[in-house]
């Protein structure tokens, strides 16, 4: 008897329990949320609860017993049928029959209407309804409120009057409004707000007036509940206050808000989502192009290794030819003739040597030094240099460079050396007859221009500088067209080449943060392409 | 009285173009030399006021005939001049010209860098 060793019930009391195993019950089959049947004939609601709360302190069951109807179980209490309702209001008539407890369930009475009354005032002389024999009844009736008074059999159809229209309000607790709106779904229908009904719904466990020990034992059963216990049933029934909840604009607005937060939410996801997916994508990017970054300085580090070695072997000699034609221009008479192949002599060391520079400049990454330049200047003075070699290949030049283009910063020892080489590269595809076009213009980039940016460093509407090399020799093997950057990559026969030009030519323009590309002319022959970046205010 | 020169080069034609270079201006005996492990022989027969001397030879390199120079103190005043094929003369400018106090010139080098420079070790 554990469970009932606070409630310090007396001996005499454990006895009578003992005597008395079965405890009938009869609730109102209809009578929700406080009490009812659903449709498996399993009892629910508030006094539900307590009854099974009771049941665990005092180790004991009672034996519920479902009535058709209200009156019908009222009425088999009275003549002691059985043995106790869990959910009466007490009124002096009951008390006749029957032991109150203290009440455990009190709700507010309220008015319930589909019209605009906003008191009890206001409905002197109108239709109300209330259920038969509840203590509503007794309300109106006792207090003389002078109403238009009709009967029902439970909440539920009350209500339906209400919602019809049949009636203008009806008298009811506000726990079966509450449950009913849920249930059923009435819209019409709001609950009185401001003043409602100055009285409460009480009810209380009635015990038949014979069983004044079960009175007692439940009274004080009831009494050792706890406020939690309580209050659980309470708003295991009863969690709405007020309107019904839809009808409370807080709701509403509460609603709203929560959706306007989720929405922004998921915008604010779904937008931190594309910033990841975009992120990952430049990294991915970014990766990459470190990636060709790494292979291209490894590449760039055995290129390094073997310059030294070439340099070695190349400078000795150059020495020699250097020094030979130092010693000639003395000790020999000098003539236009002679004159003339002393300068060669100084002018292909000189030549030899700073492509030697060049290859230990782009394998160890040298910075420029740059200058304000003109790179028509630039232009003119490496066709000077090639000029012979053009010139007995029997190849035309033909400048079409724009004379008011600006300066830009520029490296003009290195870009001569650019220049050089595809003037060369250019000659050596055409053999012999042929033409070499060079233009310089500034533009505007587009779309169109951008595939040929091959380093990926100008975008659409860049203001650019703009170099563009034609011939009319056979153009490249297409199967070439993506190596021909490569360092040591050649189409030329041995010694003829290092395959090293072109590679130093795309890393003096990326010095330059420009951009070289290469690539076969639709009407025959290569176009080599140079684009360089004007500062703002450049444009001419 | 002329000053005299020594030329250490592994390369032969190296050391006859700067001999020939050099003693037609009538102002410098030259001797060369084309073993780096021949050179201190050489210095302490020929005494020379400066030696031009080549930093990559196959028996013993530039650096090392240096330091053996520098050991010796008889021979250790003498003025030398690196010479060499690797490092390009911006290279050899950013280094001031200068390793372990001692001049340094890039090939390929014109006969009058090497006067110029001659001269202007000598007065210091």
């Amino acid at each position: 008897m554990g469970a009932t060793g606070s409630l310090a019930l007396t001996e005499a009391e454990h006895q009578w329990l003992k005597a008395h195993p079965v405890i009938r019950v009869a609730p109102d089959p209809g009578f929700a949320p406080f009490e009812w049947f659903d449709s498996d004939d399993s009892y629910h609601g508030m006094a539900a609860d307590y009854l099974f709360l009771i049941e665990k302190k005092l180790n004991i069951q009672f034996e519920i017993e479902q009535f058709d109807d209200w009156v019908q179980a009222l009425k088999a209490a009275r003549s002691h049928k059985v043995d106790m309702l869990p959910a009466l209001a007490r009124t002096p008539q009951r008390e006749k029959h029957f032991l109150f407890t203290e009440p455990h369930i009190t709700v507010r009475g309220v008015i319930v209407t589909s019209k605009g009354y906003k008191n009890i005032q206001e409905l002197r002389g109108k239709r109300i309804v209330v259920v038969n024999d509840y203590v509503w009844d007794d309300w109106i009736t006792y207090n003389g409120h002078d109403v238009d008074l009709y009967r029902v059999e439970n909440n539920l159809q009350g209500m339906e009057l209400v919602a019809l229209g049949v009636v203008d309000a009806m008298v009811i607790d506000f726990a079966s409004v509450t449950y009913l709106l849920r249930e059923n779904g009435f819209t019409n229908l709001r609950v009185v707000q401001n003043k409602g009904i100055e009285h409460d719904l009480e009810l209380s466990f009635a015990i038949r007036n014979d069983w004044p020990e079960l009175h007692s034992i439940l009274a004080k059963t009831l009494s050792s509940l706890t406020a939690a216990e309580k209050k659980t049933i309470q708003t295991r029934w009863l969690q709405l206050e007020g309107y019904g909840f839809w009808r409370n604009p807080v709701f509403w607005y509460s609603l709203l808000g929560a959706l306007a937060i989720l929405f922004l939410l998921l915008g604010v996801i779904t937008f931190w989502n594309r910033l990841l997916r975009k992120l990952v994508e430049q990294r991915t990017q970014e990766l990459q192009a470190a990636n060709l970054k790494l292979m291209q300085a490894e590449k760039m580090e055995s290129i390094g290794r073997l310059a030294a070695g070439i340099a070695h072997e190349v400078k000795n000699p150059l020495a020699i030819i250097q020094m030979g034609a130092d010693y000639l221009s003395q000790e020999v008479e000098i003539d236009e003739v002679n004159g003339t192949v002393l300068k060669d002599i100084e002018d292909a060391v000189q030549r030899a040597d700073s492509v030697i520079h060049g290859l230990l400049d782009f394998s160890r990454d040298k910075k420029l030094s740059l200058v304000a330049d003109n790179i028509n200047q630039i232009i003119e003075n490496s066709l000077k240099l090639v000029n012979h070699e053009l010139r007995q290949s029997q190849i035309e030049v033909k400048t079409l460079l724009d004379k008011s283009l600006p300066e830009l910063q520029l490296d003009a020892n290195k870009l001569q050396q650019v220049f050089i080489n595809i003037f060369m590269n250019a000659a050596h595809a055409i053999g012999h007859d042929g033409q070499l076009v060079v233009k310089s213009l500034t533009r505007t980039l587009s779309q169109e221009d951008l595939v040929r940016d091959r380093e990926n460093v100008f975008k659409v509407g860049d203001q650019i500088l703009w170099v563009e090399i034609l011939d009319n020799g056979p153009g490249i093997i297409p199967a070439d067209i993506d190596k021909i950057f490569d360092p040591f990559y050649t189409t030329k026969s041995v010694g003829q080449g290092t395959g090293l030009g072109l590679s130093v030519s795309r890393n003096i323009i990326n010095l330059h943060h420009g951009s070289i590309d290469i690539r076969n002319r639709p009407e025959g022959g290569a176009s080599v392409s140079m684009m360089f970046k004007l500062a703002s205010g450049d444009k001419k | 009285m002329k000053k005299r020169i020594l030329v250490v080069d592994d390369e032969p034609a190296i050391t006859r173009m700067v001999k020939l270079n050099l003693e037609r201006t009538k102002k410098y005996e030259v001797r060369t030399e084309n073993q780096g492990s021949k050179a201190i022989e050489a210095a302490r027969d020929f005494e020379p006021h400066l030696i031009f001397l080549d930093v990559m030879m196959p028996d013993m390199s530039g650096c090392d005939v240096a330091a053996e120079l520098k050991k010796d103190p008889t021979l250790c005043n003498i003025k030398l001049v690196f010479m060499t094929a690797i490092v390009t003369k911006d290279e050899t400018e950013s280094m001031g010209s200068n390793i372990g106090g001692n001049e340094f010139l890039a090939k390929p080098v014109k006969t009058d860098e090497l006067i110029a420079t001659i001269e202007r070790v000598l007065v210091v």
